[in-house]
C-alpha cells in the first residue's frame, strides 16, 4: 500500500459523508414549507379606485381556522397598504377577503399589481405579489365615495420563527432540489478539480497512482453529472413544464458530459498503461478547458431560462434563505465526500486488479 | 526554436501533401460531393440552413483532411523529427498548415455553396473576421485530437470525431449566431462580445495545445 493512500482507508470522513447525507435526506425532505398563499380568485381582473371587490384566497399550509383571526392587507407601495374589509374563513387553506379601495387620486395613470398580505398568530406572515391590477385614476366619479383610506405602514408582526423553507410560487414543494440538484453540479465541479490535478501531476510525475486517481475521480463527477441532468430535467418538468428544453445551459451541460463521455473511450481504446495514461491525462486537461467556456461563459452571454444565466437570478436573495443554507451547503459536502469515496473505492480496485493480473502473469 | 525551422516543417507538409496529390483531390472531391448532395437533397436553402450546412461541411471535410496531419509520419521519422526539432516547432507548423487548409475547405464550401443555393451575406467585414477566428479555434482543437488520435493505439477518424466534435461546439454555437448576424437573420448588438468570446476561446486551446504537445509528442 501506498503510504499517500492512508486516508483512503480512514473512515472518519465516510462516516461524516453518509450522516451528512442522511440529515439532508431527512431534513431536507421532511422540513415544511412556510404558510404561502398558492393563488387568488377574483371576480374583476382589473379594480378602480372605489370599487369593492372580493378576493377568495387559496393558501398552502395556512392555517386561517386555527384562531379566524387573520388580518389582510393589500400594499400598493412601501406607505400605501390597504386593509381587508372583511374576512370570511371557509377552511384552514382557504377564505374570502373582501376591499374597498379608497376614492383617493394619484397622479400617475400607470396600472399597477397590489401585493396581498395576510397573517394570523400561528402562521405569520403570507406574501403574494401582484394578486389584482389596480388601476391608479387620473380622474375620478364623484358618484362614489366611501371612507375607506390607505395606511401609511402596517403593525409589527410576531413572525413564525420555526424551521421552515419558504414559499415560492412556481417551485412550490420542489424548492428542495437545491439540495440535489444545485449540490450535485456543485461537487461535479470540485471533483473534477480533483481529478484535473490529477492529471497534472501525473505529466509532471509520471506517476501511474495519479493517473488512476484521475480516472476515477472524473468517473465519479460525470456521475454526478448525469445525475444533476436528470434531477434538473424532473425539476424542468414540474416548474417549465417539459423534461428537456432547447435552453442553452442544458444543452451546453449535456456536451459536457459528452466530452468527458469521449473520455472513458479515449481510455478503453489503449491498452498500454503509460500511453494511455499520458494520452487520458492531456485529453483530461483539454476538456476541463473546454468545460469552462460550455458550462460558464457561454450560458450567461446567451438567453436563458435557467436561473443563474441571461439575467436571472441565481442562488442569492429570498431564493436561499438561512433554513436552506442549513440543508444546502451539508448537501455539498456531502455529496463531495461520497463523491471522493467512491473515486477511491474505485481506485483500489483499480490496484487491485493490477496487482492480480501481475500474480497471473507470474 | 527558430522561424526557419517552422517555415522548413511548413514547407515538408506542403511537399508531402503535393506528393500525395490524390488525397489532397480526395478532400476537394468530398466537400464538393457533400455540397452537391445537400444541393440534390434541399433544392433550395433558407438563410439559417445555409449558414449550419457550411459550418457541419467545414466541421467534416476539415476531421477527415487534419486527421491524416499526424498519421502518415511513421515512429522512425518522428524520432527523426524529435532529435532536430522542438516539439514546440513541430506543432506550431502543424497547427498553421491546419489552420490554411480547413480555410481552403471553408472558402471551397462558401463558393460552392454561393454556386449552388446564392449569397445570403450582408455583412462580410463581420461574416470574415468571424470565421477566420473561430476556423483557428476548430483547427487548434482538430490539430491537438488528432495528435491524441495519432499516437493511442486504435486511433481512427471515428474515434477523432467522438474526441472533437463535441470540443469543437463551443466554437460552433457562437460562429453560428455571429454568421446568422452577419446574414441579418437575427439582431444582436453585443456581436462585438461574440467575437472577443472567440479570440478567447482560441487563446485558451492554443496555450493548452502548446503546453500538452510536449508530453503526447515525446512518447
Amino acid at each position: 500500500m501506498d503510504k499517500r493512500d492512508k486516508w483512503m482507508h480512514k473512515s472518519y470522513w465516510k462516516v461524516l459523508g453518509v450522516v451528512l447525507f442522511v440529515y439532508v435526506i431527512i431534513g431536507g425532505l421532511s422540513t415544511p414549507l412556510k404558510p404561502g398563499i398558492a393563488n387568488v380568485t377574483s371576480e374583476k381582473s382589473l379594480v378602480y379606485a372605489g370599487q369593492s371587490f372580493t378576493l377568495g384566497v387559496e393558501g398552502y399550509n395556512t392555517h386561517f381556522k386555527v384562531d379566524g383571526k387573520i388580518q389582510a392587507w393589500l400594499k400598493l407601495d412601501s406607505s400605501h397598504f390597504l386593509k381587508a374589509k372583511n374576512v370570511e374563513v371557509i377552511n384552514d387553506n382557504t377564505a374570502n377577503l373582501s376591499f374597498t379601495l379608497p376614492t383617493i387620486s394619484f397622479e400617475s395613470k400607470a396600472i399597477e399589481g397590489l401585493t396581498l398580505i395576510t397573517y394570523n398568530e400561528k402562521d405569520g406572515t403570507a406574501i403574494l405579489p401582484d394578486a389584482i391590477s389596480f388601476s391608479k385614476p387620473s380622474k375620478l366619479d364623484s358618484n362614489i365615495t366611501n371612507d375607506a383610506i390607505w395606511v401609511s405602514s402596517l403593525p409589527i408582526f410576531t413572525q413564525n420563527t420555526s424551521i421552515m423553507f419558504p414559499y415560492r410560487n412556481i417551485l412550490n414543494e420542489t424548492i428542495r432540489n437545491t439540495f440535489f440538484h444545485v449540490a450535485l453540479w456543485l461537487a461535479m465541479v470540485i471533483i473534477l478539480l480533483a481529478g484535473l490535478y490529477h492529471a497534472i501531476l501525473y505529466l509532471k510525475t509520471r506517476d501511474l497512482r495519479h493517473d488512476k486517481l484521475s480516472a476515477a475521480y472524473n468517473t465519479s463527477a460525470i456521475l454526478y453529472g448525469i445525475l444533476g441532468l436528470v434531477t434538473g430535467s424532473v425539476w424542468a418538468k414540474y416548474t417549465w413544464g417539459t423534461w428537456w428544453t432547447t435552453d442553452v445551459k442544458l444543452n451546453m451541460a449535456a456536451i459536457a458530459m459528452l466530452i468527458y463521455l469521449a473520455y472513458f473511450i479515449l481510455r478503453g481504446s489503449n491498452t498500454d498503461f503509460d500511453k494511455r495514461a499520458r494520452i487520458s491525462a492531456a485529453y483530461s486537461i483539454f476538456s476541463f478547458a473546454a468545460l469552462i467556456p460550455l458550462i460558464f461563459i457561454i450560458p450567461r452571454m446567451t438567453a436563458s431560462l435557467h436561473p443563474g444565466n441571461g439575467g436571472n437570478p441565481a442562488l442569492g436573495g429570498e431564493d436561499l434563505d438561512h433554513t436552506l443554507r442549513l440543508f444546502f451547503y451539508p448537501s455539498i459536502i456531502s455529496f463531495i465526500l461520497l463523491g471522493v469515496w467512491m473515486a477511491t473505492l474505485n481506485y483500489r480496485t483499480e490496484v487491485l486488479n493490477e496487482k492480480q493480473q501481475l500474480k497471473s502473469q507470474n | 526554436m527558430t522561424v526557419k525551422h517552422i517555415l522548413l516543417l511548413l514547407k515538408k507538409e506542403a511537399i508531402i501533401e503535393s506528393r500525395n496529390a490524390h488525397t489532397f483531390a480526395s478532400i476537394i472531391l468530398f466537400t464538393l460531393t457533400t455540397v452537391f448532395l445537400v444541393n440534390k437533397s434541399f433544392n433550395q436553402l433558407a438563410g439559417m440552413q445555409w449558414n449550419g450546412l457550411v459550418w457541419i461541411i467545414l466541421l467534416f471535410a476539415s476531421t477527415n483532411s487534419i486527421f491524416k496531419s499526424f498519421t502518415p509520419e511513421a515512429s522512425k521519422t518522428k524520432l527523426y523529427y524529435y532529435t532536430i526539432y522542438h516539439p514546440l516547432e513541430v506543432i506550431i507548423s502543424k497547427l498553421i498548415y491546419n489552420y490554411i487548409f480547413s480555410l481552403f475547405i471553408f472558402g471551397l464550401t462558401y463558393v460552392a455553396f454561393t454556386f449552388f443555393f446564392g449569397n445570403p451575406i450582408k455583412d462580410f467585414t463581420l461574416f470574415w473576421t468571424a470565421s477566420l477566428v473561430g476556423i483557428f479555434g476548430i483547427s487548434t482543437v482538430f490539430t491537438f485530437v488528432a495528435a491524441i488520435t495519432a499516437s493511442s493505439d486504435n486511433g481512427s477518424v471515428l474515434i477523432m470525431s467522438v474526441l472533437s466534435l463535441p470540443l469543437t461546439l463551443p466554437f460552433l454555437l457562437i460562429l453560428i449566431k455571429t454568421t446568422a448576424v452577419a446574414m441579418r437573420l437575427i439582431q444582436d448588438s453585443s456581436v462585438g462580445d461574440d467575437i472577443n468570446t472567440l479570440i478567447g476561446l482560441d487563446l485558451l486551446f492554443l496555450g493548452i495545445v502548446l503546453i500538452l504537445f510536449n508530453e503526447l509528442w515525446k512518447s
